[in-house]
């Protein structure tokens, strides 16, 4: 009885624990574009800004490989980069995104496709 | 105590070890990272609150015997860093450090404070079907979330020299090669692999908390085997839980009156879940849980008999479970803290047995001279003998081990007895074992 009481238990306990997941490590914002552990270049596109379209949160960014259509969400991560101008970097917003800075995507897919949704996005700000 | 990669004997086996062949490279040269760089930054390294002689971690005991200067203090000491960079109150009185897990917008708001783990046992800690879990909430590493960038997001967090934390100039990112070996050094630390429970015990106290462990305690569940990894898949690793840590009245940081906001955990906003830490290296490394709110292994195995618990969201599936809410009586309560003990005391006889070995064969282990490594197995056996002797567990056991300190500290001031010493206290300690375990 013991014994089958404690198997149903812990069968709970994996379907409540199963649903955390990792949303925060906050330290990633100061960490300039091209330098995140064991991601940057492999899991993210580093590129620069074609367009934006704020509207339907959407920019467009080319890498040596090509053009890739980011969608931002609401969730998505939105950092300034402004390690160039030695100051701290910031929290930033779509409208930062301005065509013709270079910027580095964080993707959600497992590979990287022509189009993408957006976990984080760090823009570099020279000036 | 830390490591179990040993060199080939040097020649001779008898002289001074080849300084040419000092274990395996790349761990050798994360424990120097871990222990000595600084990465330009504050003055702190790793090795600042993962003390080597403290069971790689800190407590206020500990804190108290450090000198002023000490880097764990830079916010006493430096200007740029006297606000909003650590709280020297909590950290002296309850050890806690400051960290800014749910982001850095408002520094004098935003930021929780926690213990330092110990860093023990992570090859086996850390591995989990919903990624790799770091940190007291599971989510403490940047970049690909691994121990391996852990290390990046600790530069950041805990060694710059202002609050502006810009890469480069308050602090420089360490590169591929020093993750790659501050990853080869951590994974080297404590044991390789998890127990096999039920162990042999002698001590029928023990042995029936072993018992009330697996079974009615439902420990078993969450900690399978004493560590880190869930009892219920074997294939499930490392998860976080929410148990109501965090609802605890009368924590020693809110008492102190120093502005402690709440700590939601894994995410942002937080599930007010936390990772689960093993449990063999537990009595040992006090204080307890992530807001170092108990001092003694048994109060942290009671906290599972309280409301706290009860309301949490994991005490709530017990409660409604068939077995209901956990209700062990104090005699239980002692009864699995001696099995915690025990194990403890096993696990740092294992490892002292480890480093003798090395030193009776005249070895380096993870670039550690002999000389220096007897200098430090003294702490592991003394660990040893008080979490034993704390709660009145095997006696005689703690006796030899006693003697079997005074053998490495004879070891460590004649360096041509070292060897034989070493091989003398290698048998004390195995006498101490067999009276603890068969």
């Amino acid at each position: 009885m013991l014994k089958r009481s404690v198997t149903l238990f812990t069968a709970i306990l994996f379907a409540a624990a199963s649903f955390y997941g990792h949303t925060q490590q906050s330290s990633e914002i100061f960490i300039p574009i091209g330098k995140s552990p064991g991601i940057s270049k492999t899991d993210t596109i580093i590129g620069e800004i074609n367009s934006i379209d704020s509207q339907n949160g959407v920019i467009t960014i080319t890498d040596s490989s090509g053009t890739f259509s980011v969608k931002v969400k609401n969730d998505t991560k939105i950092w300034l980069d402004k390690s160039k101008m030695r100051k701290t970097n910031e929290v930033g917003k779509i409208a930062d995104c301005k065509p013709g800075r270079s910027v580095e995507v964080k993707y959600k897919e497992a590979e990287k496709l022509s189009s993408v949704t957006a976990e984080w996005i760090k823009v570099e700000v020279t000036n | 105590m830390y490591s179990h990669q040993h060199a080939p004997p040097p020649n001779g086996s008898k002289g001074p070890p080849d300084p040419e062949n000092p274990g395996d490279p790349l761990v050798s040269k994360g424990r120097n990272l871990f222990f000595n760089e600084t990465f330009s930054g504050n003055g702190r390294t790793c090795g600042t609150c993962h003390r080597a002689e403290n069971n790689l971690t800190i407590d206020p005991a500990f804190i108290a015997t450090l000198p002023k200067d000490d880097p764990l203090f830079v916010a006493e000491f430096i200007p740029a860093l006297k606000k909003n960079f650590e709280n020297p109150k909590l950290m002296r009185e309850v050890g806690l450090i400051l960290e800014n897990q749910d982001g850095f917008g408002d520094l004098s708001k935003n930021f929780n404070m926690r213990g330092v783990p110990h860093v023990f046992a992570q090859r086996v800690s850390i591995d989990s079907v919903q990624g790799p879990q770091t940190g007291w909430s599971g989510d403490g590493a940047p970049g690909d979330h691994s121990l391996r960038s852990f290390a990046t997001g600790a530069v950041i967090q805990h060694f710059t020299k202002t609050t502006q934390r810009r890469a480069g100039i308050d602090f420089r990112l360490p590169t591929d090669k020093e993750l790659d070996a501050l990853e080869a050094f951590q994974l080297s630390l404590g044991r390789q692999k998890d127990l096999a429970l039920p162990l042999p015990l002698k001590n029928v106290v023990a042995l029936r908390g072993q018992e009330l462990f697996q079974n009615e305690g439902l420990c078993q569940n969450c900690h399978a085997n004493a560590g880190a990894n869930v009892g219920f898949d074997p294939n499930a690793g490392n998860f976080n839980f929410n148990t109501g840590v965090e609802n605890l009245p009368d924590q020693p940081a809110d008492l102190i009156g120093e502005l402690n906001p709440p700590d939601d955990g894994n995410g942002n906003p937080g599930s007010g879940a936390f990772n689960t830490p093993s449990l063999v290296e537990a009595a040992d490394t006090p204080p307890f849980f992530h807001n170092n709110s108990v001092e003694t292994i048994e109060a942290a195995v009671a906290f599972y008999n309280g409301d706290s618990f009860a309301n949490s969201p994991s005490g709530k599936l017990i409660n409604d479970s068939p077995q209901g809410r956990i209700n062990l009586d104090t005699t239980q309560v002692v009864a699995i803290a001696a099995f915690l003990r025990v194990i403890n005391a096993l696990d740092n006889i294992r490892e002292v047995d480890v480093i003798l070995k090395a030193v009776a064969n005249n070895e380096y282990l993870a670039g550690e001279h002999p000389q220096d490594l007897i200098q430090r197995v003294k702490f592991d056996i003394e660990d040893a003998a008080t979490v034993l002797a704390g709660a009145g567990l095997h006696p005689k056991a703690v006796a030899r081990l006693n003697r079997a300190r005074i053998l490495t500290e004879k070891a460590a001031s004649t360096p041509n007895s070292r060897i034989n010493l070493a091989k003398r206290a290698i048998n004390t300690l195995n006498r101490a074992r067999k009276l603890i375990t068969d």
